[in-house]
């Protein structure tokens, strides 16, 4: 029983003292009576239990009453209080109790009674204010755990002050170069600006000069336009003229006001259609505005003309509107079931047609002609050949089966008869286009189309792209109408032709394909058949008038040709030349000539041009005449046997060559495997085929369309050794890492003060300095001075990015580095 | 300033409308133009002096430009008092001068602030290649020299002008350049010039050799190797040539002092040094062409080339790549790396005669018996120009400034613009009397050195020079000590001949694996053996571990079979899923088809 009292004086003392460190001196004297009393009972407790019982009992009984005594008011009600402070006697009607802890005193009990007193109003306040706020401090956490915390806020505090220094650590790590010590007094010298800035004139003239040019209403601002002295004037308007001026004003805000809601308007039109109208309602004002410019002003409109030729350049040069977009292949993938989105490909294929026609366009706008049209198109080949920056006799460089337009103005037939075969050859493109698109599935077009354009870009052949414009649309019909009734009356007549000319495309297909079996070396000519193939078909007709029977010899010689196909050399194409607009064999011949595969033509296609060279002269000198004569007897006789069969034994060699670069399948079959073997077996095809492990494709050759070149495609293994075997670390691309070490460093190739720029070395070490490690104390110095605040670390870091050459500077003020 | 300089001597002549002049030799007889075209004609002074100069660090040539902008500069500040700069920021690079040095497109680097590191270096990189083109291509600035050409009046024509006319016309240190050696009892003479033009050496047919300081006329030696000469080439300095004899190849040196006899470049007809590789080349009546590297004396490659006697023979001096001509018309490209031809080119249908490749490696000539001469651009193997001649070129040169000279049996033509555009009638004609069996462009000089039967002969053709040297590559001036020196860093710096190739930035490459290595890796990975570890207790008998072997291959097998599958089946659903995310709004009718799965 004792123990459990003296646990509760103890339990109530320190109520007292928390309550008191909150409270602060004034409770505790108020409170030290009981206090002490309580710590007496604990002493005499301590000494003796039984000896101090007797003693302190009435004393203790007193303090009770006395307490009671107190609270007069729960007596009154009856109530009975649960009280925890000790007492040694247990009351039967158990009303204090050691280990009632659900119920506290509370501070009131014990010091209501000051309500009632006047006295110590000071402690009474104290006490007041004291009950406001009754938070007791929490217990103390487990050890552990206020270490975790510790801890946390320890890292937090020091992740800021290390935070502190990544700017800098990043700035010199990104530094171009860091020169150490850090620390360097920079070096200025004054500016002029500084100086003009901090003249103060000293002399009497000085100061004169210096007042006029300053302070004088005439002198010249550097903001301003006018003087001050002008400015004024200015302002000094009459009332009239200011009034009109402000209606002017007026009215024109107010217009541009409309204006600007009109196009806001106009704007917000979602319709397709109304852009469409617009745009081409825009581009055919420009177009006659060049045109009037044209008139009037040639210059410009040469301006803008060029600016069109930009624009088609750089249309040429782009894959745009060619349908190889992500947009345009998914477009493809649903044309097949959706008409709008065909059309949609459809018109950007017409959008890219457009403009690469774009220039023929406008040089046919300024002219009306049908002969000019043909003289200009002529020209337009010409400017592509003197573009590409060579003499229009190589067919190398200009398209491969175009014309030679100067020798076929001579010799060809008449221009309009030209004109005619070609339409014709136009009109049955169409025709097989149209066929075509019918036969072929959807997925095929874009294949096509692709070769079209490809033709296009090589051979410039316009009028075709035009045609179906004008097939397509009926507005440019209408202004072509001249044209296209002309074009009719041909028609007319040459329907039949047309007619036989789908006949013999089909047929030569026929032929080439027939051609391709039964050769033996069709791997080699095969592919330029399938490649070129396209190319042929497309321009077969026009190659065969136009430039063909020029090159062409006899029709026996091509016969010929077609049968020992490298019999036909074409250096010394001199020679008679049919005439091709009269001449009834001509159909025949082409279909002859279809089956050419080995084009001689193909090895010498320039045409040689004569240089005036003097002819050598042997002098009769007799010690060498022997010797002459042997070397001129040599050349004649070689010059007789020329035309040999060099060129057969060199297409030979290129087919092996091919025919050796190709990776070859893999016959693993075993005869008797899996079934009966032996004499008379037959073995299933089938069966047999399965064996054999199909080689992949071969890669193109490096000389494909090169006739007179064999390029070796075996790799040079001695160049391994020096080259990078993989791509080094933090390079997306094997391009990427090669364009980084296309630039040499060396000093043959570049300036000197180059070559210390591209090998500066990251660090340079002054000889002889003492390079201290940073310190916190000297980088931070002038940024607590400022008191900046992190947002200030961050501009500067900001200012460090944006002049990293003067990083190293600014840190040296700083003192800072890694 | 390349045209400050033109105002000087070029632009006037042809404002003059004078004729028979070349500008850069062009000595006016009278007073008033002896001063603004002084610098023209003393050329080989003048080059002393720049050369100089340049050491000193001063260059002559930007003297009299930066005078006058100076002096504008200073106008205008007078003018205006405001501090503002009338010619703000650098000054303006010309755009082809900047494409000349531009070394293609750069890589575009984006960079994410916290990512930076090695892509910041590349960026840096970039910038600094940027900046280095540029300022090579304001070095320009100091190129001063132009070479000139001969202009004709209207009635006149250039190829009439006789070597006479030329050399009257012309300054006496130029005229002393044109000059005949006419040894007629050893000839017909091959010769070669050093690269840097100083030095000559000439060898007859019946065995006569001479090496000579061909601008003093000073002969280094002379000898007579009592035997036939087909070739003779300069090393790669002045102190040593070799000798292509009737059996053997020797070297000698500049006394004529035999050094090294080859005994195995026998029966050589034509020579090629390759200075940067330190490789001659040789070609043989044999069918042979055979390297030897110089600077270790070891044959490095030896090929039958197959066709036959080899006379026709050159280099490409941009890639090192050898050309030679056949008889069947073809003209073949040769690396010492590689035993079949790098490419081969169908020319002419008769036998080649000549081939020339000019020095940036663009453009190769080529002549055959069929009295044509062809010029194609080598790069892409594809013909220019085809020219009908009126005979064979036996020779063909390129000049450092693209002229192109043939010898035409006994009568030397130069063309001009003959490769991208068609010349019609030659620049320079000049007859001699008899058959030409060597021709070369002296370098740095407006020279042509022409071996024939009756010796030798050096003509003038105006322009044909680079005019600006550069004296760390090829010093015309060069001193004994600066030849040492020379010699010594073209060693250090010698390019091994394992790069040799029809690109010569082959190296700079990555070397990616071909077909067949990647299907050879492929093929020893799946051939990669099981080895059983050995086990205790007789389990490890050969029937168990065969067993196991093949249990456990068989179960690799497998597993690559359904990580394929896998592999497969995750591909097929992607597409499906592509396509049903096509497909999302295709049709209204869609919705009723029977869905899968």
């Amino acid at each position: 029983m004792t123990v459990l009292r003296l646990l509760n004086i103890h339990t109530f003392c320190d109520i007292v003292q928390r309550s008191a460190i909150m409270a602060d001196d004034p409770v505790r004297t108020l409170l030290a009576v009981n206090a002490d009393q309580a710590d007496e009972d604990d002493s005499a407790l301590v000494l003796s239990d039984d000896e101090a019982e007797s003693d302190n009992e009435g004393q203790h009984r007193n303090l009770l009453d006395a307490i009671s005594s107190l609270d007069k008011k729960s007596r009154i009600k009856g109530k009975v209080i649960q009280r925890s402070e000790p007492s040694l006697q247990v009351s039967p009607f158990d009303i204090s109790s050691g280990d009632n802890g659900g119920s506290r005193v509370h501070l009131n009990e014990l010091v209501g009674s000051l309500r009632n007193t006047n006295q110590f109003s000071k402690v009474k306040t104290q006490i007041r204010k004291m009950q406001g706020r009754q938070k007791v401090i929490d217990a103390p956490l487990v050890k552990p755990q206020a270490e975790r915390i510790e801890r946390s806020l320890a890292y937090k505090a020091t992740k800021k002050e290390v935070s502190r220094w990544t700017p800098i650590v990043r700035q010199n790590r990104q530094a171009a170069q860091l020169v150490f010590p850090l620390q360097q007094e920079p070096v200025s010298l004054p500016t002029t600006d500084s100086m003009v800035k901090s003249f103060k004139p000293s002399t009497d003239l000085e100061r004169e000069i210096f007042e006029v040019l300053h302070g004088s209403k005439f002198a010249e601002r550097r903001d301003h336009e006018l003087t001050e002295a002008e400015e004024e004037a200015l302002r000094a308007m009459s009332l009239d003229e200011a009034l009109s001026r402000r209606k002017e004003l007026q009215k024109m805000r107010a217009l541009q006001s409309y204006h600007a809601a009109k196009c806001a308007r106009e704007k917000k039109i979602k319709s397709k259609k109304y852009h469409r109208v617009k745009k081409r309602s825009r581009l055919h004002a420009e177009k006659l505005a060049i045109e009037e410019l044209h008139k009037t002003n040639p210059e410009l409109a040469l301006e803008e003309i060029r600016k069109a030729e930009k624009l088609h350049a750089e249309e040429r040069a782009s894959l745009r509107h060619k349908n190889t977009g992500k947009w345009a292949r998914s477009k493809m993938v649903m044309a097949k079931f959706d008409d709008e989105a065909r059309q949609a490909v459809q018109e950007q294929l017409e959008k890219s047609r457009e403009l690469t026609n774009q220039i023929r366009a406008l040089q046919q706008d300024s002219s009306s002609d049908d002969d000019q049209e043909e003289r200009e198109e002529e020209e337009s080949e010409e400017a592509v050949v003197m573009e590409m920056g060579v003499d229009d006799k190589n067919p190398w460089m200009r398209s491969a089966l175009k014309i030679n337009s100067k020798s076929d103005q001579k010799d060809d037939p008449p221009v309009e008869e030209k004109q005619q075969l070609r339409t014709d050859e136009e009109e049955t493109e169409q025709v097989e286009e149209v066929t075509s698109g019918e036969k072929d599935t959807i997925e095929e077009q874009p294949q096509q189309k692709h070769i079209d354009e490809k033709e296009e870009l090589e051979e410039v052949k316009v009028e075709n792209a035009s045609t179906k414009k004008r097939r397509r649309r009926n507005k440019k019909k209408k202004e072509g109408e001249n044209e296209v009734e002309e074009k009719a009356d041909w028609s007319d007549v040459l329907k039949d032709e047309k007619k036989t000319g789908k006949k013999r495309k089909r047929r030569r297909k026929k032929t080439e394909v027939d051609a391709k079996k039964s050769r033996p070396d069709g791997g080699v000519m095969g592919r330029t058949t399938d490649e070129a193939g396209e190319v042929q078909d497309f321009d077969d007709d026009e190659t065969m008038l136009e430039e063909g029977l020029e090159r062409r010899k006899t029709l026996e010689e091509v016969e010929a040709a077609a049968k020992i196909p490298a019999d036909a050399e074409t250096l010394s194409t001199q020679q008679p030349k049919v005439d091709q607009a009269t001449n009834p064999s001509l159909q025949k011949q082409r279909e002859i000539v279809k089956e050419v595969h080995i084009n001689p033509e193909k090895f010498f296609t320039i045409q040689p041009s004569k240089l005036k060279s003097s002819a050598p002269t042997y002098l009769d000198v007799d010690d060498n005449i022997d010797m002459i004569d042997f070397d001129q007897q040599r050349e004649n006789i070689e010059e007789a046997f020329a035309n040999d069969d060099v060129v057969t034994e060199f297409v030979e060699e290129k087919r092996k060559a091919e025919e050796a670069g190709k990776p070859k399948d893999i016959d693993l079959f075993m005869p008797g495997w899996g079934n009966w073997g032996g004499v008379g077996v037959k073995v299933n095809r089938k069966k047999r085929t399965r064996f054999i492990k199909r080689a992949p494709p071969p890669k193109p050759r490096q000389d494909w369309g090169l006739h007179h070149v064999i390029i070796n495609e075996d790799k040079d293994v001695h160049l391994k050794t020096h080259q990078v075997r993989q791509l080094p670390k933090g390079f997306g691309s094997i391009s990427e890492f090669e364009r980084s070490i296309r630039a040499p460093l060396g000093k043959d190739w570049n300036t000197p003060s180059a070559v210390a720029k591209l090998t500066e070395p990251k660090v340079v070490t002054r000889a002889g300095t003492i390079i201290e490690p940073i310190s916190g104390e000297e980088t931070f110095k002038k940024s607590k001075g400022k008191k900046m605040d992190l947002e200030g670390i961050n501009e500067e870091r900001e200012g460090g990015k944006k002049d990293r050459r003067n990083g190293g500077k600014r840190n040296s003020k700083k003192g800072g580095s890694e | 300033m390349a045209d400050d300089e033109d105002t000087t001597g070029f632009a006037k002549l042809k404002g003059s409308k004078q004729t028979k002049r070349a500008p850069r030799y062009f000595d006016e007889s009278s007073v008033k133009a002896s001063t603004s075209d002084k610098h023209e004609t003393n050329k080989p002074l003048e080059r002393k002096s720049e050369d100089k100069k340049k050491k000193s660090g001063k260059k002559r040539a930007s003297a009299p430009d930066s005078d006058h902008v100076d002096r504008k500069r200073g106008k205008e500040t007078w003018d205006s008092d405001e501090e503002k700069d009338p010619f703000p920021g650098e000054a303006p690079i010309k755009e082809e001068a900047l494409a000349r040095y531009t070394r293609g497109e750069g890589n575009k680097i984006k960079i994410r602030a916290k990512t930076a590191g090695p892509k910041l270096e590349r960026k840096t990189m970039e910038k600094k290649f940027h900046l280095a083109a540029q300022q090579a291509a304001r070095a320009e600035l100091l190129l001063g020299e132009d070479h000139g050409y001969l202009e004709a009046s209207d009635d006149e024509d250039t190829s009439q002008l006789s070597q006479t006319d030329i050399a009257d016309a012309v300054d006496i240190s130029a005229a002393q350049k044109h000059f005949d050696l006419k040894l007629d009892k050893f000839g017909p003479y091959r010769m070669n010039y050093t690269r840097n033009g100083r030095f000559l050496v000439i060898a007859g047919r019946r065995g006569h050799v001479a090496a000579l300081d061909w601008m003093s006329k000073k002969l280094l030696c002379e000898i007579n190797v009592m035997e036939g000469v087909h070739d003779v080439k300069w090393l790669h300095v002045e102190t040593m040539f070799a000798v292509a004899q009737q059996r053997w190849t020797y070297i000698y040196d500049h006394q004529g002092v035999e050094l090294h006899c080859l005994k195995k470049f026998n029966n050589v007809l034509k020579m090629e040094f390759l200075p940067y590789h330190f490789l001659l080349a040789t070609a043989s009546s044999t069918g042979f062409l055979q390297y030897l590297d110089v600077s270790l004396g070891k044959e490095l490659a030896a090929f039958n080339v197959k066709q036959g006697c080899l006379n026709v023979m050159t280099q490409n001096p941009q890639n090192a790549v050898v050309h030679l001509g056949h008889a069947n018309g073809t003209v073949t490209l040769w690396s010492p790396n590689v035993k079949e031809p790098l490419a081969k080119l169908l020319s002419h249908v008769t036998a080649v005669r000549s081939i020339a490749v000019d020095k940036t490696g663009t453009y190769m000539a080529t002549s055959g018996q069929d009295r044509y001469m062809k010029v194609f651009d080598i790069r892409a193997l594809k013909p220019l120009q085809v020219y009908r001649m009126s005979a064979g070129a036996g020779q063909l040169a390129f000049s450092q400034t693209g002229l192109v000279a043939a010898a035409l049996g006994n009568v030397v033509e130069v063309y001009k613009d003959c490769c991208s555009n068609v010349a019609e009638k030659p620049y320079l004609t000049h007859r001699l009397r008899n058959n030409i069996t060597g021709l070369q462009f002296c370098p740095y000089e407006d020279v042509l050195g022409v071996g024939h039967q009756d010796g030798f002969t050096s003509l003038l053709i105006p322009g044909a020079g680079e005019a600006n040297f550069d004296a760390f590559e090829n010093n015309p001036y060069q001193t004994k000590k600066q030849r040492r020196d020379y010699e010594v860093k073209m060693l250090l710096e010698k390019i091994q001949p394992e790069m040799i190739g029809l690109d010569p930035g082959g190296v700079g490459q990555v070397s990616q694996l071909t077909a067949q290595e990647v299907e050879k890796r492929e093929q020893e990975a799946i051939q990669k053996k099981f080895e059983p570890a050995k086990k205790k207790k007789g389990r490890s008998k050969s029937l168990k571990t065969v067993q196991r072997t093949k249990g456990v291959e068989e179960e690799w097998r497998r597993m690559k079979v359904r990580q394929k599958m896998r592999e497969e089946e995750e591909k097929r659903k992607k597409q499906q899923k592509d396509h049903k995310k096509k497909d999302k709004w295709g049709s209204a009718l869609d919705r009723f088809q029977k869905k899968e799965n």
